[in-house]
């Protein structure tokens, strides 16, 4: 799980990039941002999108579980692998959520 | 988990990573929230849509707030990452790089945020 929390680190960092990206077309232009927003949303664009908004609520959830660590709880081992299963169910039904999102609204 | 050559004798500047990695993820919790929902909402397409977004100053401040937690958290975890997969003298190097990329993104990010406010 913590090599996950690094991994999903660096993945989002990356990801802070292509926000970023996304604002730097906005203010190139019409046609620059149009063709960011093919490229992202793109097949292979979806499914980086899409691991990258795992990536955030996996490190979200992981990153409060690490910091229950600090203030000293949760370092049973029932309560590891119950703390470590929850992020993961928490990560799952986020990511959810945030996809499903803009087909309700 | 947290093991850093910061080359200080008394631990003080390992304490301050610690402690600024704590500050940056708390801010991130709420932060994180309001960037990858309303990105989500963006993500249909429309340039008038984003264009109005970020034009909000609201919305354009909150961004900048974020990006700073995110690049200030960012650095901080890669520099963890250097150090302990690469290490040495060269990860004192790629550590500095990693700084000064992140400085370059939040002042590109600024620059395209004044322009979209100042053209309307």
């Amino acid at each position: 799980m913590s090599v996950f929390h690094r991994g999903t680190g660096i993945f989002l960092f990356l990801g802070t990039l292509m926000i970023v990206g996304w604002v730097l077309v906005l203010a190139i232009g019409p046609s620059a941002f149009d063709r960011y927003m093919e490229l992202i949303t793109s097949r292979v664009g979806k499914v980086l999108l899409f691991a990258w908004t795992f990536s955030l609520f996996y490190h979200l959830a992981n990153g409060i579980r690490h910091m229950l660590w600090d203030l000293g709880w949760g370092f049973e081992i029932q309560k590891v692998y119950l703390t470590g299963w929850i992020v993961v169910g928490v990560s799952c039904l986020l990511t959810a959520g945030v996809w499903l999102l803009p087909l309700l609204v | 988990m947290t093991a850093i050559n910061l080359g200080d004798r008394n631990g003080e500047r390992g304490t301050k990573h610690w402690l600024w990695q704590r500050i940056s993820a708390l801010l991130l919790i709420p932060l994180s929230f309001w960037l990858s929902i309303n990105f989500a909402m963006m993500c249909n397409g429309s340039y008038v849509n984003a264009r109005a977004w970020l034009s909000a100053p609201f919305d354009a401040t909150l961004l900048l707030l974020t990006l700073i937690a995110l690049l200030i958290h960012s650095h901080l975890g890669l520099q963890i990452i250097i150090d302990d997969y690469i290490g040495g003298g060269v990860a004192k190097l790629l550590v500095r790089i990693s700084g000064l990329v992140c400085c370059l993104v939040f002042v590109l990010t600024v620059m395209a945020i004044i322009q979209l406010s100042l053209l309307g």
